[in-house]
């Protein structure tokens, strides 16, 4: 276990080092002066150079990453260079809507796959799982920002019922929830249909073992053997997709908050690329990358609850 | 399960033959503009109505066609073309510092997050569909790497490849003989679901103004074009969606289909 | 008591099982033996109702006079496991790996008698003392995968009767054990039999194994029972033609083969050695040796038999030798030739030698024609102009017409199987072939075609074997010079018939104690004395 442990914490430094690495080439190669550009196209040459030295861009590509990564370390993001100011707390800001809008978004999607994953593998290949398959086959093809829209459409244009975007503040818990009800349920839904597959192809994977036959041979009826023995065996492959889907809703609602107009990181780092404002990408990148590479950890030490074979190593 | 193969080939047939016919044929000029024209409901004139500018919908969605499955295509040929070559030296090579290395740098792509990178790239070369596609293409490098690795390793371990071995086969010759053909099946459903995937970041991408760049139409601008006329003509932004989803629908199901119709554990039961 | 009557099986109007008719008695042993497809398992499955979905049963069976088909699934789930318990063939895979030991067989007390957790577990203690896994040594919160095959098999028995059940069925229950292991799992159930008066059905393809075990047999031919009557009876006066020729078939012994004594050697091996390193541990002290400093030698046109248990590293050693895997220490010649594994070792020292597996199944790429499939080792030597005719040459060798060659290998039985992969290796003409448990998944009527095919072939060509068992009374049949190995090391040595008649390790005195063996006395075409073929 102590070595599982050891050997997976290695992993996530050395992952961190090389995306901290491969996120600043990447961003190196992003076109344009960040300094140029701040200044406008009329500016004189010796006023960006001045700039460009107060922005440490005249230093040679590795000392930057060094200086980077140094203030990363001591939490010392930079400054962002439009809003002029501390890139962490611009950050910090942000991620109070992403991730709560992430765990609303999985814990839905849980709780739409979790019945119909079961439901479809403890009737397989009879009608009931094929109208759920087909039904989650839909929900995968859905892109969820159109379903966003449709949402809008329903809920916003013709019901009232829910805000079409925007994001009130945590000083209004009650309609800073609210505006987030309709993004979880648009990035929610196409996930909780792959999830819902997964978890039915895991089951029925289990449900073909021996030891599932062993518990019907000990009297356990066909739905206690799925309940008590297929299910936990059959999460491993579950949780490996649940980590992945919390990375994804992370990081990937740009697209989403863009339509809800929500103040989330994904669209902090969309804006600061068109803005040019590298040192804001650098950082937010990271930090998502940061957060996926965590939960992968965190998926790791699932694994070795789920199955003892894992704790002894 | 036929229904599956049936639909599913049905659909994507349906997005391919539209692509297809817009090279010669549209109903509709699309870069004639007729503003009085503009967001008419579905009529005989018009089938799927008009846009914000008067053009005709269905001519749209059909050339809008061409970008999906083009740009979603050719991520896929440099998915495979790049993952599977590796995904097989990995599993030749397995335990080797060869295989450690691919892995470790799949699980790093992985780790990051697709759409922003995807975001990262588009803006660093400058938004157009070939850098869509390189977009799309990077991540689908390690799913057809660890796909095939994941594919090929038991079957390096079946007697058959160890008589190959006695018969004096290298690596190379066994990975091309014997792996890719009996991992080709797998390969080819992990396509089309890759295709469909391709389409869906495609089609967010352009949403989100990053894809192919206007006049050449796409499914994903045009629903971003749509969505502030939602609420006066929503059909506008209903059909673009329609046609992603059908055509992601029946790529879904194509593979579902292909996939239990290549799976030899079926065949020879019927 | 349990009895069947008339219980059949059908699969779409299709009979695949048909008037089997069973009684199982308390205290009693059935046998139910046959070869592969005859329908053992499939009237275990039909008397637990578990039969696979689309199956019809017929007939019925009835627990103390009460017809249980007919149940419904509830009333079924409260005898299965109470009443009727059943075990399986594969013990590895049979225990759910992520719950313990002690849990999974208090599941079945808290089932069906709802025993409160900690009375169940206590319960669950006595049944696995029982079954010979004792505190301390197996606390109740061991995890599947920290047991043997063996003892893993010991729990699902112990499970299986926590519930004291009139009847179990254990399905090839020793299989896929180890010889002194099947022994100690048979002397279990017969323990369990006398002493808790339940009846077991006991389901074999070996006869042997139920020999002087069971009350009585039943004998399976193609989905019914062809003959049904005392063991004694059916060993000493089978009725059933099938059943002379199964028993024939478990006692047959090719013409043997002797060679020369001063044939020159053909594969020399010295002292070679090869260690693992232990998942989870890194000191070199903790390697697991595979292979300790092992040599033997087999001589041109000799059958040389390596006998061992699962685990005593002739696997390993196998492997080194076809140049597959790399050795720590040591040497290996073939001819004169050195082996050393990897991808680039010399075609034409590849070419001394070929090899037949054990699986028929995954012999062969699925992909790949017959005649594509047994041209393959040409890759060593150039494919000649008339390679087809070589390919049709090499399977009528081994028995078999050309028009077999544009087809595929899931078309053929294992047997055929076997014949193909057999033809595959001699194509080259190979001096040397290594045997790997190629007779071992074969039916018993199928393995005496093939060994006699073997020895046939052997004189014809002049070849040698390196014949790889954990069966010593098939080495028996067709080997010169016997090899036994365990834990790495060959612990004994010598011509055959010495090393089985009067073995001097103890360890192969064991092996030999625990080989199931069919009643000498059967009335039966005596097999030819050895003394008649010299």
């Amino acid at each position: 276990m102590r070595r599982y442990l050891l050997h997976r914490l290695i992993a996530l430094g050395l992952s961190l080092a090389v995306a901290s690495v491969l996120i600043f080439s990447v961003v190196e190669l992003v076109p344009g002066d960040p300094a140029s550009y701040m200044l406008g196209t009329g500016a004189q040459p010796e006023t960006v150079a001045a700039l460009r030295q107060q922005m440490g861009l005249d230093l040679p590509l590795p000392l930057r990453y060094l200086h980077w990564v140094g203030g990363v370390l001591t939490g010392d993001l930079g400054h962002s260079f439009t809003y002029k100011t501390p890139v962490a707390g611009m950050i910090l800001d942000r991620v109070q809507v992403s991730l709560p809008l992430a765990v609303m978004a999985l814990a839905l999607s849980v709780a739409i796959a979790l019945p119909i994953g079961m439901f479809a593998a403890a009737r397989l290949g009879r009608p009931g799982d094929t109208i759920m398959m087909g039904a989650t086959q839909i929900g995968i093809s859905l892109p969820n920002f159109w379903f966003a829209m449709l949402l809008v459409l329903l809920f916003a244009v013709r019901l009232r019922l829910l805000p079409a975007g925007g994001f009130p503040g945590w000083d209004h818990p009650l309609a800073a929830l609210k505006s987030l009800i309709l993004p979880a349920i648009a990035l929610a839904l196409p996930q909780a249909a792959i999830l819902a597959r997964v978890l039915r192809s895991a089951l029925a994977e289990t449900l073909g073992q021996d030891y599932i036959r062993t518990a019907r041979a000990k009297g356990l009826s066909r739905s206690q053997a799925l309940r008590r023995h297929a299910l936990r065996n059959a999460l491993i492959p579950v949780v490996t997709i649940l980590g992945m889907q919390f990375s994804f809703l992370l990081a990937g609602a740009i697209i989403i908050e863009n339509v809800f107009y929500l103040p989330g990181l994904g669209r902090l780092i969309f804006q600061a690329i068109t803005q040019r404002d590298l040192i804001v990408v650098q950082s937010a990148v990271l930090v998502l990358v940061a957060a996926v590479i965590l939960v992968t950890f965190l998926v790791d030490l699932t694994y070795a609850a789920i199955d003892p074979r894992l704790r002894q190593r | 399960m036929r229904l599956s193969l049936i639909l599913g080939g049905l659909f994507s047939g349906m997005a391919v033959l539209a692509a297809m016919l817009s090279f010669v044929w549209t109903p509709a000029e699309i870069t004639q503009l007729a503003i009085p024209d503009k967001l008419l409901p579905p009529s005989a004139a018009h089938w799927l109505g008009t846009d914000q500018l008067g053009r005709d919908m269905l001519s749209m969605i059909m050339v809008g066609a061409r970008t999906s499955i083009a740009v979603a295509l050719v991520a896929v040929v440099i998915g495979m073309g790049l993952g599977v070559p590796l995904g097989l030296v990995a599993a030749a090579r397995k335990g080797s510092w060869l295989d450690e290395t691919i892995m470790r740098g799949n699980d790093l792509i992985f780790a990051f997050p697709s759409l922003v990178i995807a975001i990262l790239i588009t803006a660093a070369l400058g938004p157009s569909a070939v850098n869509a596609i390189i977009a799309i293409g990077i991540f689908n490098i390690p799913v057809f790497a660890r796909v095939t690795r994941g594919s090929a390793l038991p079957i390096w371990t079946l007697d058959y490849i160890r008589a190959a071995r006695v018969a004096g086969k290298g690596m190379t010759l066994i990975s091309l003989q014997h792996i890719l053909p009996n991992i080709a099946n797998i390969l080819i459903v992990q396509g089309t679901i890759q295709f469909s995937l391709g389409i869906l970041a495609e089609a967010g991408l352009s949403y989100v103004g990053l894809g192919a760049q206007p006049p050449v139409p796409s499914w994903g601008r045009m629903l971003a074009e749509a969505q502030t006329m939602i609420s006066i003509a929503p059909h506008v932004a209903i059909v673009p969606g329609l046609a992603i989803v059908v055509t992601v629908l029946g790529l879904n199901l194509l593979g579902d289909g292909l996939r239990d119709a290549l799976d030899p554990r079926l065949r020879g039961s019927r | 008591m349990i009895e069947t009557l008339d219980l059949g099986v059908t699969l779409t109007e299709l009979p695949l099982l048909s008037r089997v008719n069973l009684q199982l008695k308390p205290g009693k042993i059935t046998a139910l033996v046959g070869e592969s497809g005859s329908g053992k398992s499939l009237t275990a499955l039909a008397i637990m109702g578990l039969l696979p979905t689309g199956m019809r049963t017929k007939g019925r069976v009835e627990l103390n006079g009460d017809d249980i088909l007919t149940l419904p699934e509830p009333e079924l789930c409260r005898i299965r496991g109470k009443r009727i318990s059943m075990i399986f063939q594969e013990p590895m895979t049979a225990l759910n790996p992520l719950m313990t030991i002690g849990e999974q067989v208090a599941e079945s007390l808290r089932l069906h008698e709802g025993m409160p957790h900690e009375a169940a577990l206590q319960r669950a203690r006595e049944r696995l003392d029982r079954v010979g896994l004792p505190e301390p040594r197996f606390p109740l919160t061991l995890f599947p995968h920290e047991l043997s095959g063996g003892q893993r098999q010991r729990v699902a028995i112990a499970l299986a009767i926590a519930a004291r059940p009139d009847l179990l069925i254990a399905d090839e229950p020793t299989t896929a054990l180890d010889v002194t292991t099947q022994a100690q799992i048979l002397q279990l159930l017969a323990g369990l039999v006398r002493d808790e008066k339940m009846s077991l059905l006991l389901i074999t393809h070996d006869l042997a194994v139920v020999a002087g075990l069971a009350d009585d047999v039943a004998v399976m031919q193609r989905g019914a029972v062809v003959e049904y009557a005392a063991a004694n009876d059916v060993f000493r006066r089978p009725q059933h033609s099938y059943t002379r020729e199964l028993l024939a078939a478990a006692a047959h012994q090719p013409r043997l083969v002797l060679t020369k004594a001063d044939a020159p050697p053909l594969l020399e091996v010295s002292n070679i050695s090869r260690s693992y390193a232990v998942a989870g541990k890194r000191s070199e002290t903790d390697r697991l040796i595979a292979v300790d400093n092992v040599s033997l030698t087999i001589h041109e046109h000799e059958a040389v038999g390596l006998v061992g248990e699962s685990g005593c590293g002739k696997s390993t050693l196998t492997r080194a030798i076809l140049g597959l895997d790399p050795i720590q220490s040591g040497q290996i010649h073939l001819s004169g030739h050195d082996i050393r594994a990897g991808w680039r070792m010399p075609k034409a020292v590849r070419a001394g030698m070929q090899v037949v597996f054990q699986d028929p199944y995954g012999s062969f790429d699925p992909r790949w024609t017959v005649e594509k499939l047994v041209s393959e080792p040409f890759h060593l030597t150039g494919r000649p102009k008339d390679w087809r005719d070589r390919v049709a040459e090499a399977l009528f060798d081994v028995g078999m017409t050309g028009s077999v060659m544009r087809r595929y290998a899931h078309e053929f039985s294992g047997g055929q199987r076997q014949r193909i992969a057999l033809a595959r290796a001699l194509i080259i003409r190979p001096s040397l072939i290594i045997l790997d448990e190629a007779v071992s998944a074969l039916d018993v009527r199928v393995r005496m075609q093939v060994l006699d095919l073997l020895a046939k072939l052997r004189v014809r060509h002049g070849l040698s074997y390196l014949f790889i068992s954990h069966d010593l009374s098939v080495v028996r049949q067709i080997t010169d010079r016997v090899l036994i190995m365990r834990q790495g090391k060959i612990v004994e040595s010598g011509p055959t018939s010495r090393v089985l008649d009067e073995p001097q390790h103890p360890y192969t005195r064991q092996l030999l104690a625990a080989t199931p063996r069919l009643p000498q006395e059967i009335a039966l075409p005596a097999p030819e004395k050895l003394s008649d073929r010299l």
